[in-house]
């Protein structure tokens, strides 16, 4: 693998600590605010060593990396799913202002973050409708359309029966009926036609900014991500190596990034 | 078991492109709907038939059937619904027996009210499984459920050494001048008692809870990502399932008459846990076949071994090695549909319907003309 050749455009790579909102201008007051998180699994290992990130209200941001960087520990320990593994959460997150650390999923849903995960995020055996339905018990009345309009003459179908992308875009139809303040997706592009990731991720913007949705995007693949997102995170072996505006940098660079500077 | 037939009507989907694809859902819950009516209309002409026409012994067994029926019910909303796991239903049982013939001896007797206490114990008693099932899983949940068993058992046993040896005698209940320990009293408490709770849980299944309860079990991580509160829903079918198979015990209770810890055993629970599996998991009339099953099979066994009367030997060992013989023929049964149909006789009856379907469609079709779609690639 070649050296980096260009080092990224500024701001480049900063220590993921000491970190003001004055950096990021235009971007309101927090929604949620991710100080110094850590996670450490039952076996000694560490998930996430130092992990500093904030999200505006209605901000789409991709945080991206390679595989095991510690991507989905950040999101789990985000949104509580750590709990009952015997993991240690370290550092502090902070929702609409008020510390969420260590809640459990239950709690955090309640306050309107939200996650797809990455894998068996339907039902296989249940209709597209009895989905509806299950998200339905939190506002949503099932008949209402759906965002994601291929679903609609898929109702009666079960889940076990869908494509790839018609099963994100189930999960994703699913979590936005929960009405989420944040939305947290996991590796929305894993396995889809870069077409279909496309097609997804622009829906996924219009309707974020239609409801000022804040959306934590966490992906492998740097260019479909950063399409849509406003801000991104390069996390590297548990640490955050680079943020910035995505409009400053190409999907090569950041790929070098988490792919060439490890040191 | 759902797998099959879903690929089966994808296929049929995939292969109409003329679109006939959605009307499959709607006769599907057409044909549930016809179901639960023939289901209702056959329940009430058996309960009628054995009310009127049956002898002492058949209200008895229908009674037995009955009371082992909410059991095995009620441990399917556990098993099939939940998708968790409890070994102890005859543990419950003595719950709600043991209750019972304490309160119908102390004066608290009217009847419905050691019923009504025994539901609300057993309920307390599916709260305290329900602990130890919010942290463990599977095999370790099985486990924990089987300590209760012999907990239950251990501590039924103390109690009944110390006040009485023979257990405890239960007082026949009574409205005014109406015993209702009699056949056909019991019988009907029973049938009403069974219809009840069918009907609530055909409801509850069939709703909200119904979807949280199947969500869970399929995936948990998925439910809560639903927003599914995964402690109340999995105490929730804890606690409903143990209160109702406590309120069968209470049944139990007034029928034999003489409650005693030996009638609760570990045998019993495996027996209603096996019958479950093996009439269909997931359904509510699986669990019932199961129950007809476990009440019937040790007569019929006595029925074959009346056939044999001219062979003394083997009639006369049929005779004494009934619930040899029986338990051997659940744990066949059980093996076989292991391996070949999870989901039971049910799941055979099912097929055996869809293949007659099917056959009846293919012999409607060749007899009608019709019009070929042609594979040919379009310009």
């Amino acid at each position: 693998m070649p050296p980096a050749p260009d080092p990224l455009p500024p701001p480049s790579p900063t220590p993921s600590t000491a970190r003001s909102t004055a950096e990021h201008p235009g971007s309101g007051p927090a929604l949620l605010e991710v100080a110094h998180l850590s996670v450490t699994y039952a076996n000694g290992a560490r998930g996430v060593q130092d992990v500093s990130l904030r999200v505006g209200e209605g901000e789409i941001i991709a945080v991206l990396g390679r595989n095991g960087a510690g991507k989905t520990s950040t999101l789990r320990g985000i949104s509580g799913f750590l709990r009952s593994e015997h993991t240690t959460v370290g550092g502090q997150v902070v929702f609409e202002g008020r510390e969420l650390r260590g809640a459990g999923p239950t709690k955090t849903f309640r306050r309107g973050i939200v996650l797809v995960p990455e894998r068996e995020k339907v039902f296989p055996a249940l209709r597209v409708s009895e989905h509806l339905h299950l998200a339905g018990a939190h506002g949503v009345p099932p008949s209402a359309p759906c965002a994601f309009e291929p679903l609609e003459r898929l109702r009666d179908r079960r889940a076990g029966l869908l494509s790839g992308g018609e099963r994100q875009m189930l999960a994703l139809e699913v979590a936005w009926r929960s009405q989420p303040r944040l939305l947290l997706v996991d590796e929305a592009s894993l396995g889809l036609a870069p077409v279909v990731v496309k097609e997804l991720m622009s829906r996924l913007r219009s309707m974020a900014s239609e409801r000022r949705t804040a959306v934590i995007l966490v992906d492998q693949d740097a260019s479909s991500a950063l399409r849509v997102a406003d801000r991104a995170y390069v996390i590297n072996h548990g640490q955050v190596t680079w943020e910035g505006a995505t409009n400053t940098v190409s999907a090569a660079d950041i790929a070098r990034e988490y792919l060439g500077t490890s040191r | 078991m759902t797998v099959p037939a879903a690929q089966d009507s994808a296929a049929r989907e995939s292969a109409a492109v003329a679109g006939r694809g959605s009307g499959d859902a709607g006769d599907d819950r057409a044909f549930w709907r016809s179901k639960t009516t023939i289901g209702t209309a056959v329940y009430l002409v058996a309960v009628v038939a054995v009310l009127f026409g049956g002898s002492q012994f058949t209200l008895y067994e229908g009674t037995l059937i009955a009371t082992y029926g909410i059991v095995t019910v009620a441990q399917d909303w556990i098993f099939g619904r939940a998708g968790l796991v409890s070994l102890g239903p005859a543990a419950i049982m003595a719950v709600g027996a043991f209750t019972t013939a304490r309160l119908s001896t102390e004066g608290w007797g009217f009847f419905p009210v050691p019923l009504l206490i025994s539901f609300v114990f057993g309920g307390v008693i599916g709260l305290l499984i329900g602990i130890p099932g919010l942290r463990f899983r599977g095999l370790y949940l099985m486990l924990t459920t089987l300590a209760l068993q012999f907990i239950i058992s251990f501590a039924a046993e103390q109690y009944q050494g110390v006040n009485r040896e023979a257990g405890f005698t239960v007082t026949p209940p009574t409205w005014g001048s109406l015993q209702l320990a009699n056949p056909q009293p019991l019988f009907l408490i029973s049938v009403i008692l069974l219809g009840l709770v069918l009907l609530g849980l055909s409801g509850i299944h069939g709703g909200a809870p119904g979807r949280a309860w199947n969500a869970i079990r399929q995936n948990e991580a998925a439910a809560s990502v639903l927003g599914i509160n995964l402690v109340r829903w999995k105490l929730a079918a804890f606690i409903g399932s143990s209160a109702v198979i406590a309120a069968a015990g209470s049944v139990y209770a007034y029928q034999i008459g003489q409650v005693q810890y030996t009638t609760f055993s570990l045998d019993l629970s495996l027996t209603l846990v096996v019958m479950v599996f093996i009439g269909g998991v997931g359904t509510l009339i699986g669990p019932i076949i199961g129950a007809v099953g476990v009440v019937l099979l040790p007569q019929g066994i006595q029925e074959i071994s009346n056939l044999f009367s001219g062979m003394p030997s083997v009639s006369g060992w049929l005779q004494l090695n009934e619930g040899i013989v029986a338990d051997g023929i659940y744990g066949l049964l059980l093996l076989l549909l292991l391996i070949f149909e999870r989901g039971g006789l049910v799941a055979i009856g099912q097929r055996l319907g869809r293949g007659a379907v099917a056959a009846g469609r293919l012999a409607v079709r060749a007899s009608a003309p019709r019009i070929r779609r042609t594979n040919a690639p379009s310009p």
